[in-house]
């Protein structure tokens, strides 16, 4: 059970990870990490460490690419940037979730007649 | 393709692993130092802005585990330091090692022993015609050791005339061993293996000689001739 609620866990955020990348371009872990908290309203509680597993993962994939670099305040970070082949690959998965969140929408919105 | 860049990039990492886990470091503690700027921006103190930092984090151990995960870190290098871990053991405890190597030498060798005979008695199948239509009558295991196991001419020649369950019936003199005969000649003696047999013994098990013939039925009768 804990199991399969981790899966859906990682494949949700190496998604969310994609689409930061996607709009807002190159970025360090931490941008990521802070974008997606302030995307969700604060209501991911992200434990911002686990970005780096989802970080590699999709460097393995060649969806992600990375670049040491500079950062605003003067420090040696890692910039992360999308891939063509990521964007297709955000493109797929986002069609994905809208589907299964529209079909998990009008599923639990179901109401019995007797009601 | 895809697969096999995947293993190459596992490979590779599992390689240059402490090179990947600098980098994760420094990675990370650039990402500290950002949040710990961030939250003394929102105007906390520096112990409160780290502590913070800190827990939104949540452990630098497990995100390092996390991230050796999911670049392939475990199989290989499990094994490596597996591998590793057993020589240092083995040299320090030499003991050890020998009666391991040992029981282990012993273990193998009693199984290809083993496996041999197996191989040879059952799995092979004799090499003669039908061998699967072949039985050897033998008696029931007594004191008498081998002699109470065999039968005597008059048994064997009763078995001959009586039985209906089989092609032919023949037998062979049993007390005896290999290498009993010599061959002289030209040059080097040869050690032979001979035995008694019965005039349809060849026949019977479908053996045709390279050579010369098989007896003639003249031959098998007692005192025609030797």
């Amino acid at each position: 059970m804990s199991d399969s609620k981790l899966d859906l866990l990682q494949g949700t955020l190496d998604l969310m990870v994609l689409q930061t990348l996607a709009t807002m371009g190159a970025q360090h872990g931490y941008g990521i990490a802070r974008r997606i908290e302030q995307v969700s309203g604060e209501q991911v509680l992200l434990n911002q460490g686990t970005i780096y597993a989802s970080l590699v993962r999709l460097q393995e994939r060649g969806w992600i690419s990375a670049e040491w670099g500079t950062s605003d305040n003067n420090r040696k970070a890692k910039f992360y940037s999308i891939t063509k082949k990521g964007r297709k690959q955000l493109a797929e998965d986002a069609v994905y979730w809208q589907r299964l969140s529209s079909v998990m929408g009008r599923v639990l919105a179901m109401q019995g007649d007797d009601k | 393709m895809n697969w096999l860049r995947q293993l190459l990039q596992r490979l590779r990492s599992s390689f240059s692993d402490a090179q990947t886990d600098r980098e994760l470091d420094t990675e990370m503690a650039a990402h500290l130092e950002l949040a710990i700027e961030e939250n003394m921006k929102r105007g906390l103190a520096a112990e409160e802005a780290r502590r913070q930092a800190l827990v939104r984090f949540g452990g630098v151990e497990q995100a390092t585990q996390q991230h050796r995960e999911a670049r392939g870190f475990q199989a290989f290098d499990i094994l490596w330091l597996d591998l590793r871990y057993t020589f240092r053991t083995m040299r320090r405890d030499p003991a050890f090692t020998l009666i391991a190597v040992l029981i282990l030498t012993l273990g193998i060798g009693a199984n290809i022993a083993v496996f041999s005979v197996v191989n040879t008695l059952l799995l092979r199948p004799l090499p003669f015609r039908d061998p699967q239509q072949l039985v050897w009558i033998t008696g029931i295991p007594g004191r008498g050791g081998l002699s109470s196991q065999t039968y005597s001419t008059d048994a064997y020649k009763a078995l001959l005339s009586q039985q209906r369950s089989f092609q032919d019936v023949t037998g062979y003199f049993a007390f005896s061993t290999s290498d009993n005969t010599r061959l002289m000649g030209r040059g080097e003696p040869l050690l032979l293996s001979g035995i008694l047999v019965n005039e349809n013994f060849f026949q019977t098990l479908g053996i045709q000689p390279i050579l010369g013939r098989l007896f003639r039925p003249e031959e098998c009768q007692k005192k025609r001739r030797q």
